[in-house]
Order: C-alpha cells, then sequence, then structure tokens
C-alpha cells in the first residue's frame, strides 16, 4: 500500500516535470531545448524564442499550475464540505457572479475600468460580490444541502440574465463575451504573476487551516461538530478559499470547467484515502496534471485549429464524470 | 459523575421531567421508552445542544454549561444506530477521526493519537480489518468500528443511540457484552437506548424509562428488572 501510493507521487511528480517541458517548447512556435536553456542562463532581450518564452510561455505555464491546481483544491473542498463527489466551485455560483458581471461590462459597455484589465476587474468584482452573497446565505442555511440548492438556483438565475444580456447585444461584444467564457490561460502577463501567486498563496494557507475540519467533515456537520470541529467557522473558511480559487481563476482565465468535478474524484480513487492532508498535495498536483494534459492538446491543435482550453477539459473531462457516475450507481 | 436536577426536558413544551438522575463511572446504563418520547432529546440536552427549559445539570458538582461547548468533545462522544460507510474511506482512518479533538491545529496525527486507535480496535477484536475499506466489511462490523471510534476518542460519557436497531440478534448480544466490559475496564460512564428490552435487561446495571402514561423519568434498579412489568411501563 504505501509503496504503491509512494510510485503515484513520484509518477505525478515526474509527469509534471516531463509535462511542463513539453508545455514550455510547444506551440505554434516552436522553441528548441537550447533556446530554453539559454533563455534561463543568458536572457538575451532581442532574441524572438527568448520574448516568446518570457512574454507567453512561462506565463501561460505559470496559469496552469494556479489554475489546475485552484479548481482542484476548490473541487476537493466543495465535495467534502456537500458530502457529494458531484459538487464542484462552479455549484456555489461563485462563476456565476463573474459571468454575470462579465456579460455587463462587455455587453452593454457598461464597465468598472476601461481598459485591458476591464474583463479581469468585472470577473473579480462578480466573484466578490456573490462570495458575500453566499457566505451571508450560508449564514442562515443550517445545513450544506440547503447552501448547495440555493448556488445551483443563483447559477440558474444569472445563467438566464447573461442569456437576455447575449439576445440583445451586438454582434461584436457578443464575441468578445463568447471568446472569454471559452477560457483561456494566455491572458495573462510577466508583471501580473506575482499578484496572482500572492493570492493563490493565501487561498491555499487557509485551504491547509482547515484541512482538520475537512476530513472531520467526512462524516457530515453534525458529526464533525460532535468531534469539536466549529463547523460554522470552518464552513465559512472553506467557502473563502473556494471563492479566492474560483474566483481568481475565473478573472484571469475565464471559466474553466470539469478540472474541480473530475481530478478530486480522480484522486480518491487513485490514492484511496480520505485524509486531506494527502488529498490537499495530490489534489493540488494532480489539477497540475489534468490542465497541462489540456492545455497540451490545445497547443498540438493548434497548428490545425485555434481550441478554447474549456472546450478541452470538457471533452477529457465529461466522460470521466459519467464514468463516476455510473460506478456510483452501479 | 453527571447529576440531572429537577430538568424539564423539550424544545417548547417539556417532553421529560427528571427530578434525579445520575450519571456514574463504571456504569452502564440503559435508556428506555416508545418513539417520540423523546430519548434523543433527553441525550442531546445533556451533551448542551438543547437547553433546559428548567432545572440544572452537575458534572462532578458544578454546572456543567458554562465552557461546554470547548469541552464537548472530550466529555461525550457518540455512536449513532448506523454507520452506512463512506467511499475510500479505511477502517483505521475512521477511528482516527475519533482523535480529531486531541490533534493539533493542521490535524496532525501523532503517535498516542494511532496507539489508541489500534487499542480501541484491538478492545472491539476487530484490528484485522483496519485496512478494509468502511463500506466492504458487514453492517455488524461497521457497528464494531463505530464504537472503537467512540472509544479512540477517550471520553468519559459514552451515549449510543440505538446502536444494535439494524443487528442481528448475535451481533446485538455482542455489542451490549463488549460495552460491559468496557464500562468495568476503563470506568466509563456509558448509555445506551435501545428496543431491545430483552437484551438489554441482561447487560444493563439500571435503566431510565420514559412511560407511556408520563412524561416524568423513572429510574429502575437491577434488582427491580422485570421484563413484563418493563414492557407494559414502556409501551402501554
Amino acid at each position: 500500500m504505501t509503496l504503491s501510493r509512494n510510485w503515484i507521487w513520484m509518477g505525478i511528480t515526474l509527469g509534471i516535470f516531463i509535462l511542463s517541458i513539453l508545455h514550455v517548447l510547444l506551440g505554434e512556435i516552436f522553441v528548441s531545448s537550447s533556446d530554453f536553456y539559454t533563455f534561463l542562463f543568458d536572457f538575451d532581450p532581442d532574441k524572438i524564442e527568448h520574448v516568446i518564452l518570457k512574454e507567453f510561455r512561462i506565463p501561460r505555464l505559470f496559469m496552469c499550475f494556479i489554475a489546475g491546481s485552484s479548481l482542484s483544491l476548490a473541487g476537493l473542498m466543495m465535495q467534502t464540505l456537500f458530502q457529494n463527489p458531484l459538487a464542484g466551485p462552479y455549484v456555489l455560483g461563485i462563476n456565476s457572479g463573474s459571468s454575470l458581471l462579465v456579460a455587463l461590462s462587455v455587453l452593454s459597455g457598461w464597465t468598472f475600468v476601461r481598459n485591458d484589465f476591464g474583463l479581469i476587474f468585472s470577473a473579480l468584482i462578480g466573484a466578490g460580490i456573490f462570495a458575500v452573497l453566499i457566505l451571508f446565505l450560508a449564514n442562515f442555511l443550517r445545513n450544506s444541502l440547503s447552501l448547495l440548492l440555493v448556488g445551483i438556483m443563483i447559477g440558474s438565475f444569472t445563467g438566464a440574465l447573461v442569456s437576455i444580456l447575449q439576445s440583445v447585444s451586438e454582434a461584436n461584444s457578443l464575441k468578445l463575451f463568447t471568446l472569454w467564457s471559452m477560457g483561456s490561460l494566455q491572458n495573462v502577463q510577466f508583471g501580473q504573476l506575482g499578484v496572482i501567486f500572492l493570492f493563490y498563496l493565501l487561498a491555499l494557507l487557509v485551504t491547509m487551516y482547515y484541512s482538520k475540519s475537512l476530513n472531520a467533515l467526512i462524516l457530515g456537520e453534525k458529526e464533525a461538530s460532535l468531534l469539536g470541529i466549529n463547523v460554522r467557522k470552518s464552513r465559512i473558511g472553506i467557502i473563502c478559499a473556494t471563492v479566492l480559487f474560483t474566483g481568481l481563476v475565473t478573472a484571469f482565465c475565464g471559466p474553466i470547467a470539469f478540472i474541480g468535478l473530475a481530478v478530486p474524484n480522480l484522486i480518491r480513487i487513485l490514492f484511496k484515502t480520505q485524509n486531506h492532508r494527502i488529498l490537499i498535495p495530490a489534489c493540488l498536483l494532480g489539477g497540475v496534471v489534468f490542465l497541462l494534459i489540456c492545455d497540451i492538446c490545445v497547443e498540438l491543435l493548434s497548428f490545425i485549429t485555434p481550441l478554447p482550453i474549456n472546450a478541452i477539459t470538457s471533452i477529457i473531462g465529461a466522460p470521466m464524470v459519467i464514468y463516476f457516475i455510473i460506478k456510483r450507481l452501479a | 459523575m453527571i447529576e440531572v436536577r429537577n430538568a424539564k426536558i423539550g424544545y417548547v413544551n417539556p417532553l421529560i421531567q427528571i427530578p434525579q438522575l445520575n450519571l456514574r463511572k463504571g456504569e452502564l446504563y440503559g435508556l428506555v421508552g416508545a418513539n417520540g418520547k423523546g430519548k434523543s432529546t433527553f441525550m442531546k440536552s445533556v451533551i448542551g445542544e438543547i437547553d433546559l427549559l428548567e432545572g440544572e445539570i452537575l458534572m462532578d458538582g458544578l454546572p456543567i454549561q458554562p465552557t461546554l461547548d470547548q469541552r464537548r468533545s472530550k466529555l461525550f462522544s457518540f455512536v449513532s444506530s448506523r454507520f452506512a460507510g463512506i467511499p475510500h474511506l479505511r477502517v483505521l482512518e475512521y477511528v482516527l477521526l475519533g482523535r480529531t479533538p486531541y490533534l493539533g491545529r493542521f490535524g496532525q496525527v501523532t503517535e498516542k493519537d494511532r496507539d489508541a486507535s489500534i487499542l480501541a480496535l484491538e478492545a472491539v477484536d476487530i484490528l484485522h480489518l483496519q485496512n478494509k475499506f468502511t463500506e466492504e466489511i458487514s453492517d455488524g462490523e461497521r457497528q464494531m468500528v463505530a464504537i472503537a471510534r467512540a472509544m479512540a476518542q477517550d471520553t468519559p460519557y459514552v451515549f449510543l443511540d440505538e446502536p444494535t436497531a439494524f443487528l442481528d440478534y448475535k451481533n446485538k448480544r455482542k455489542i451490549m457484552e463488549l460495552l460491559q466490559q468496557y464500562v468495568r475496564s476503563e470506568e466509563k460512564s456509558v448509555l445506551v437506548t435501545s428496543h431491545d428490552l430483552e437484551i438489554l435487561l441482561q447487560s444493563v446495571d439500571t435503566i431510565f424509562c420514559i412511560p407511556e402514561s408520563s412524561t416524568t423519568m423513572r429510574t429502575i434498579l437491577k434488582k427491580d428488572f422485570e421484563l413484563e412489568s418493563i414492557i407494559q411501563q414502556t409501551f402501554h
């Protein structure tokens, strides 16, 4: 048992290493490994390959790490909190907030900031507003199932609002919004990476802080409270971390589906445990592997046609989820 | 020792009145009453999840209520009538969750926690199941595992809410014998609710009965145990 688990850890780590190198080198313009080597140790701002690495490949690889692990951890926490393997970061309606605000700013032209950051800013504000709303409701809804249902309702409601906005908007802005909603890992600039990493680190620390609560919450909120866990406080903390993770990713990359749902389930099957002191690092790394694979597919297929990352995660993720449901019912 | 004095228990209207009730260390107690007469409400009231309508509860001579919220998980452990098992959760992992009140902030498990869990599994004679998944063992084994978790929690008071309800006759007896042993060897105070009156009478030291005809809880000592009369009082 221990041996095989060590092998899995080694496999995942090695996988991330190899996939990262592939990810950096592949793309519309191929970068050779010697270019990458000189980029690391002898940066030349006039060399096109070096500029590509700095401005495009490195930020994109970085976002694969951030987005993959964030969404996977957010999914893990939601599944544990709601005792439901089909919960994910999106069920709370947090990304609906982002979508609504982005739709408002793009489609109606009404925006907080009128520059390149307009989209990102709207998405962050939207996630924030809806997070506060969910946290506020969480105080009144005593059990998580009600909260889950309310989250789904909020999602449908805002989804309808977005549809209405789409139907009355003009072609150009509709295209811009549709592109955002497909998700992309290429929207981030080198200079933004620091801020993103700071937010990410904060969410990760909160997640680790609640690993004991998460372990007890496996048994349900009532049992967890009898084991001395402050359920209300934990629930708010866990939702806060989820919001940070999801809001961050949705703001910078658009809504990316299925990672939060598929990866934690896969990790539980692989590691055969419910111990979050193992599941948290495993989901972190597993999410990175999943998104790296998806994004490498995007890079490879980009020679034929540009594809949105959201399509690839769904194409790989959806069959997995169907498999889980069937296996669970069987 | 826990003493309940002149208590009225319930949500708005009193369900149960208790003039005097004691839970001593080293004794096994049975709680009987028809469905809906307030057995669970009684247990929730003692552990302070529901406030008393009247009266007081003392622990070792002092009112229990102040700071109970911080101490509850180290004073009371709880076993429900059914643990259905959880996917991917192993028996030892589950029993280790009983150690939650003693773990550090980040949930790191120490040697002591592991030892306590192994001991608890040994005490209920299911150490061989430690690496099995909680979903793949039998109902009887799962109930044993749930009791082992309560033992690992190592609280002076253990409450079991109909722990034998879903078990066959052999397992019902096994659980009660186990509890008898536990109470004697570890000096714990254990309260069991059950509708299996015959088995209960064979194993417990004292029975608390919520009679059908009134709301006042009666204490029946071992010397007065008589199956027919208890059935009469409880269900007619």
